[in-house]
């Protein structure tokens, strides 16, 4: 993250690692970046992972050194262009830097409409989240 | 209501009574929501790596069960 930021390349972290930041309780195994730039300028985000040891698994894909893989997207089903989520997204702090993760209402809108198998069971735990958010809040 | 992992006996008293969850959900939800996004984090990378599910393994292991 420091990385992409030292490239001033913007991202937001998406998808369902965004959810558990948020409290969703899922399981899930890669890290997903949107990250604000073409899809066919995919090179600078992989050599930027490379410059912190990451190695290459596809061409969107890193594992970086403790294991951790990264998914990198340039385009979002669903949703608004890159800026308006920017805008909406949450600043959290997570391993020690304050990042934008996408709101959990963006998340299930997004997953809405792709509607993958997967999907139907993540939005209902994304439902189910941000009911008992509010309760938890009152 | 800034919370860590420690004070979810606090948030489940808060969600105890809401409808359409087990017990065991409860809790689950009452600890997802207490922790903090790193708390998170930890839950889910170590619950993955007990089954060997984490990394460029964790992927071939995910795609083919």
């Amino acid at each position: 993250m420091g990385a992409l930021r030292a490239e001033k390349i913007r991202f937001q972290l998406i998808g369902m690692s965004a959810a558990v930041l948020q409290g969703v309780p899922v399981t899930t195994i890669d890290v997903d970046f949107w990250l604000d730039l073409p899809a066919r300028q995919y090179m600078r985000a992989i050599n930027v992972a490379r410059s912190v040891g990451a190695k290459m698994v596809r061409n969107t894909i890193v594992e970086l050194t403790d294991g951790t893989l990264v998914n990198f997207i340039f385009e979002v089903t669903g949703l608004k262009s890159f800026a308006v989520e920017f805008h909406k997204a949450r600043k959290l702090n997570f391993h020690g830097q304050t990042i934008p993760v996408m709101s959990l209402e963006s998340i299930r809108k997004s997953k809405t409409v792709v509607m993958r198998p997967k999907d139907e069971a993540h939005i209902h735990y994304i439902d189910e989240t941000l009911r008992l958010l509010r309760k938890k809040e009152k | 209501m800034k919370t860590s992992l420690k004070d979810w006996p606090k948030v489940y008293q808060k969600i105890k009574r809401v409808r359409g969850l087990d017990e065991h959900e409860k809790v689950l939800f009452a600890r997802s929501l207490a922790a903090t996004p790193d708390e998170r984090w930890r839950m889910n990378e170590t619950f993955l790596r007990s089954f060997g599910l984490w990394g460029r393994s964790g992927l071939k292991k995910f795609a083919s069960s």
